[in-house]
């Protein structure tokens, strides 16, 4: 690099020149220092799908397990056939974690984000339509509004980030 | 799901220049006059292509008295034959933005 200031035409093309240079060696220096990847490890990753889907698999699994007793609200039906993304996400994200698995998952992923998405509005929707987001409505379903919604919507954008990422082997773009 | 990443314009560009005279050592200030990039872009793309084993590099003694030696650059055979594969690949992206484009 240095030994190209001398071939420079002007005072101010070796200026550019070196300065250029002084970026490219800062870039590189920081490149090798650079020693974390960002990515998250396969237990934590476990966790918190376990965490996002878990309580809605719960429920789900609950509702499927009293669907068929003949006095069954409607609800019970709802939820056993709605809740079913639940297991589902936790099924592709459990799977995409341990075996590594991406091929095709990724528009299933972007489904159920969507889906969850959904969720959050619909429940949103029926807080505002019950007299808006106040205190009390968040003290009686806050926690289920959480656990039921927000959460399988978070864990879902994430699995849709996981799966569009570069595959650690993958050729590096230059 | 595995993506392929294409180069980088500018690595396209240099990869250009050099498979245009795929047999000539190339200095960095050479390159960078003919490709218009400036060295704190030509330099981190000659180190990533030699990294990946595309490009040939040796040093030559300067011309001047006591000034340090230049080093020079050409592709490998491996670097010819992805030049070759990542132009074509440009190529046809473009072609089909082009057709894309002018289907109504």
């Amino acid at each position: 690099m240095r030994a190209e200031l001398d071939y420079a035409k002007s005072d101010a093309a070796a200026l550019s020149w070196a300065f250029g240079c002084v970026l490219a060696g800062m870039n590189e220096r920081v490149h090798t220092m650079m020693i974390a990847n960002g990515r998250i490890s396969r237990w934590i990753l476990i966790v918190e799908w376990l965490a996002c889907f878990g309580p809605l698999t719960l429920l789900w699994c609950f509702a499927v397990a009293n669907a068929f007793s003949p006095d069954a609200p409607s609800v019970v039906l709802v939820v056993a056939a709605a809740g079913a993304i639940g297991p589902l996400a936790l099924a592709i994200s459990m799977l995409t974690t341990l075996t590594g698995a991406q091929r095709g998952l990724r528009p299933v992923a972007q489904g159920l984000a969507v889906l969850f998405a959904i969720a959050v509005l619909l429940r949103l929707a029926d807080a505002l339509a019950n007299g808006g987001l106040r205190l009390q409505w968040f003290e009686s379903n806050g926690s289920v509004f959480v656990l039921l919604a927000l959460l399988p919507l978070a864990g879902s954008l994430h699995l849709v980030h996981i799966l569009g990422s570069r595959p650690s082997n993958a050729p590096a773009a230059v | 799901m595995e993506r392929e990443r294409r180069s980088s314009p500018q690595t396209l560009t240099i990869l250009q220049t050099l498979a245009a005279q795929p047999r000539a050592w190339r200095h960095g200030y050479d390159l960078s006059a003919q490709t218009q990039l400036k060295s704190g872009t030509l330099y981190p793309v000659l180190m990533r292509l030699s990294d990946r084993g595309f490009l040939d590099s040796k040093w030559e003694e300067s011309e001047l008295p006591g000034r340090p030696p230049r080093r020079m650059y050409r592709l490998t055979a491996q670097g010819r034959a992805y030049a070759k594969s990542e132009v074509a690949a440009h190529r046809a992206s473009r072609a089909t933005v082009k057709l894309a484009r002018s289907t109504p």
